[in-house]
């Protein structure tokens, strides 16, 4: 059942500060997610808390040479760089669209996170030509610049292979959405 | 889309992710998102139509100009100046313009931080505000017990700071306020004119009157480079009327090219210049003699100790032409009393002498008679204003050291905290007491403490060093626990009062939700509170206090709020010369201090030369940038994009000689050896030959910081020698030198102007 089966809400998961069950299963998870969709990467080992911890705050939060890899839509939708900005207002409103809105926390709501979970909520609840939408409007408007950032700030092991299965499904993903829109199944 | 397997998962996968809690739905989107229910209407509106407008208060710079923010959809969208201020009306500068560019810059400290790796590296771990606070806590409570109260110290500024100064005044430390404000920037000014007049006519702000001013003296002043809104819209007014403006300062300011009489002075000889004006207006009878005999004590002891600067002599001193010096002080006294002969204020320059050149300021005001009269030093119009008992924290018991921090400057003792200086040579010594613990807020202490150097290797000394950010500066980058402050658009202040020519009351409150898990400065100080089991700090939340304060004035937020979000009222900013009183205990001006005398300082302003650069280095000299404020908005992106780095003046006669190009990129190396980072040159004739000036605050060491990291030089890290001034201690910040390295080769300045024999030379070995 597609609905069920989705990684959606397991990269949202991942992509927010580790938790402690990221911490011991996340490893695992993206070593069995590598071998389904055959990304090729090399089998993530565990990683100690501290090491996990400080690396996440290293590439997303505040890091030696600015917040590498800021996991915010708007960074990468703006021209300078700014939370808040178009990115945000375009995730805002695909949420609203949806019928729904985020629920308040520390993360603005166009956080990487937030944008696969709601991935997720469309899939589940089969809103294909809203997703379809969503997908080409936005997410992959800015995903892949996100994605080339991380790549180029040397992740550890586990958000790099986080990084190379989150861009493959969602081109897996887009391609699905193409292929009904075409018809070619 | 069919009902297909999406991305063929194994069932090994999804059990795997189920365990995770992530294979089956968790509320919508995994919990993250509820059912809609907030009205979109007004954000589809174009621009700031539609938005929600607060008043508020701007600290973009420590001004506090009164504004308004627009918010649509929960974001700020635009600031704007509160159309009810008397100050500035709807106008903001370009700092109070982009404080939306703090609120959303992605370089924002988020979350409290613990250092992983050592001090300065920058290896962080994001923990809970409670394991940040208990292990703040613990540190204090550890160190306290082991070193004493005053092992603990805390570096502040600003409104932000506040709070956490009651923490730090309860645990029994004299090291409570040690604000860099106040060490490297008004202290000087500030002690003269209270010792002068009675009061304060230049701290935070200054008391003059210079939109009704016929005429307007500044001494290395630099109005419109340094932005203050309303000080600079009574300036401009002054100018505007037709005030006369004679400017003082080595380099041609942005104030001297709107001069009448513009004096390029030799850096470290104002005083000199001031006490033969002193002497001058008393020999030529220029001065008030009606005003000085009803107003003024010393006159005599003045005339006395001035009598030897005579023109002749200044204009060897200070470089500057009889003919110029006088037409100026003609020019002056031509306007008496409606002249403003501004009080200056950033005012630690040279250590020794800096008390001396305000007080100068301040005999010459009262000689002219301008103080109380229109367009010149103007009074306080108290605004009532109440005050919380519930934001006292009790005092612990505890024991005043031994050998205070305090005690080898006798004039600190109306103002809190100790000389910043001699704080970081007790962390380096031991002596006279250990300080062993820092805590810090609103201020970047490297960018703003001369020898960052030694300041660097007080940290290392340090059992635990903590710091409330906004942005990841070089303090966060040296802090044990960083705290993630919330800007000033995300939490209440206390109530705000102007007591200026305008007097107004208004109140700084939140715009929008604090981002992240940034926190108000209230509930940090409040939990650290209880968990140093201190009793205080008792209001609930913000809003208890801040109306507690405005009951006095018959008002509650809501009634602030409803009126405008500032109430104003009438000023008393004049006093009749025939029944002025000032607030000295005798009730007059002292042109000769004899609270000075009596600590073997002298009472009445003497010349003591700043010494002159040593051969092959030109002086350091040092402002503002219009956009920026300190070394706190370089990362801020409309600053950055306006003014993004620093240039170094040289003087074109000396860029000549040593074959420098505007525009070529050099660095500054100092007498000690210590080097900036690289800095354009800008070549003009308006610098002096023996001086080179750069604007504060650029030159970042903090990689955190992607827009301002190493761009442009850092006046700071070229200051390592300094001279406290022997009345307050303040630390001075014009007794450096510099020379230039170009493609790897030393170009030694050429001195194209000779220094007399009464200025002794810099003695490299000294410093």
């Amino acid at each position: 059942m597609l609905t069920r089966n989705h990684p959606f809400n397991f990269l949202s998961k991942a992509f927010f500060y580790p938790s402690e069950e990221i911490i011991r299963h996340g490893p695992r998870v993206i070593n069995l997610l590598n071998k389904d969709l055959n990304c090729g990467i090399e089998e993530v080992p565990d990683i100690p808390a501290a090491e996990f911890q400080a690396e996440y705050v290293r590439l997303f939060i505040n890091a030696v040479g600015s917040p590498i890899v800021p996991p915010y839509a708007s960074v990468y939708r703006h021209g300078a760089g700014l939370l808040y900005q178009q990115g945000y207002d375009e995730a805002v409103a695909y949420y609203r669209e949806a019928g729904i809105e985020p629920i308040r926390g520390p993360e603005p709501p166009d956080h990487l996170s937030h944008e696969l979970a709601f991935l997720g909520y469309l899939l589940e609840t089969q809103r294909m030509s809203l997703l379809d939408s969503f997908l080409r409007r936005h997410l992959l408007k800015w995903f892949p610049l996100f994605s080339e950032r991380l790549q180029g700030a040397n992740p550890c092991s586990f958000y790099y292979g986080l990084n190379k299965i989150t861009g493959a499904c969602l081109n897996t993903l887009i391609e699905e959405v193409t292929n009904e829109e075409t018809g070619i199944s | 889309m069919k009902r297909r397997e999406f991305l063929k998962l194994s069932t090994a996968t999804c059990m795997a992710m189920a365990a995770l809690g992530t294979g089956g739905k968790q509320g919508i989107g995994g919990g993250l998102f509820s059912p809609a229910t907030a009205d979109a209407s007004a954000t589809q509106l174009p621009g700031s139509l539609g938005a929600k407008e607060t008043t508020s208060v701007c600290e973009m710079c420590f001004w506090r100009c009164p504004i308004v923010a627009k918010v649509k959809g929960g974001k700020l969208v635009k600031i704007e100046g509160n159309p009810k201020s008397p100050v500035n009306g709807t106008r903001v500068c370009a700092r109070g313009n982009s404080g939306v560019q703090l609120l959303y810059d992605p370089d924002r400290v988020k979350y409290p931080l613990k250092r992983m790796g050592a001090r300065g590296e920058g290896k962080w771990a994001k923990i809970s505000w409670d394991e940040a606070l208990d292990e703040i806590a613990f540190n204090i409570d550890k160190v306290r017990k082991k070193y004493g109260p005053s092992s603990l110290a805390y570096f502040d500024h600003g409104a932000s700071a506040e709070f956490l100064r009651e923490i730090f005044k309860a645990l029994g430390t004299e090291n409570y306020s040690n604000e860099p404000a106040f060490f490297q920037c008004v202290g000087p000014v500030a002690v003269s004119y209270l010792s002068t007049m009675g009061y304060i006519v230049s701290g935070t702000r200054q008391y003059v009157d210079m939109a009704n001013a016929k005429a307007i003296l500044l001494v290395g002043s630099h109005i419109g480079e340094n932005v203050h809104v309303s000080h600079v819209r009574e300036y401009v007014e002054g100018l505007a009327n037709g005030a006369k403006l004679v400017v003082v300062d080595p380099r041609f300011s942005a104030p001297a090219n709107k001069a009448d009489i513009y004096l390029p002075i030799r850096p470290g000889t104002d005083t000199a210049l001031l006490l033969t004006w002193i002497n001058y207006v008393i020999e030529h009878n220029l001065y008030d003699k009606d005003f000085v005999e009803k107003n003024c004590e010393g006159f005599d002891q003045l005339r006395q100790s001035v009598k030897k600067y005579s023109l002749s002599w200044a204009a060897k001193i200070c470089d500057l032409k009889i003919d110029d010096m006088e037409r100026a002080i003609l020019l002056l006294a031509q306007y008496r009393p409606n002249l403003t002969i501004h009080p200056g204020r950033h005012s630690a320059w040279y250590g020794n002498g800096d008390v001396g050149r305000h007080q100068a300021l301040a005999i010459l005001g009262a000689l002219f008679g301008t103080v109380g009269a229109r367009g010149g030093i103007i009074f306080q119009t108290p605004v009532v204003k109440g005050h919380a008992g519930c934001l006292k924290c009790e005092e612990l018991p505890s024991e005043e050291p031994e050998t205070s921090l305090r005690d080898n400057y006798p004039f600190v003792e109306p103002f809190p905290g100790s000389p910043t200086a001699a704080i970081i040579k007790a962390t380096l010594t031991g002596e006279p007491y250990p300080v062993k613990l820092w805590g810090i807020n609103g201020v970047n202490i490297l960018q703003t403490i001369p020898n960052p150097y030694d300041t660097m290797k007080a940290i290392k000394k340090l059992d635990f060093i903590f710091c409330e950010e906004m942005l990841m500066g070089e303090t966060a980058l040296w802090s044990d626990i960083v705290l993630p402050g919330a800007t000033y658009l995300e939490r209440y202040d206390g109530v705000y009062v102007y007591d200026g020519i305008t007097p107004y009351l208004t109140l700084r409150q939140p715009v929008v939700e604090p981002m992240f898990e940034a926190k108000p400065p209230f509930w940090t100080a409040k939990q650290l509170a209880k968990k140093l089991k201190l009793k205080g700090l008792s209001c609930e939340k913000e809003e208890d206090f801040i109306n507690e304060e405005l009951k006095e004035a018959g008002l509650s937020i809501a009634s602030l709020n409803k009126k405008g979000g500032i109430v104003t009222y009438p000023g008393k900013p004049y006093r009749d010369k025939n029944s002025l009183k000032v607030p000295t205990e005798s009730g007059k001006i002292q042109l000769s201090v004899s609270d000075f005398a009596d600590e073997d300082l002298p009472p009445v302003p003497k010349f003591i030369p700043a010494p002159a650069p040593p051969e092959g280095f030109a002086r350091l000299i040092y402002g503002r940038s219009p956009v920026h404020t300190f070394s706190r908005t370089m990362n801020n992106l409309w600053l950055h994009n306006e003014w993004p780095e620093n240039h170094a003046w040289v003087n074109d006669e000396v860029a000549d000689k040593i074959g420098l190009k505007d525009g070529d990129t050099v660095i500054l190396e100092n007498q000690n050896g210590y080097r900036s980072l690289g800095i354009k040159v800008k070549v003009t004739p308006g610098i002096r030959p023996d001086a080179i000036y750069i604007d504060h605050g650029f030159g970042s060491r903090s990689p955190f910081l992607k827009r301002a990291y190493k761009r442009g030089a850092s006046d700071q890290f070229l200051i390592t020698h300094y001279e406290n001034d022997p009345f307050m201690g303040a630390s001075s910040h014009r007794t450096d030198f510099v020379r230039i390295i170009k493609d790897g080769k030393t170009l030694n300045i050429p001195e194209l102007v000779c220094v007399p024999p009464e200025i002794p030379r810099f003695q490299i070995e000294q410093s």
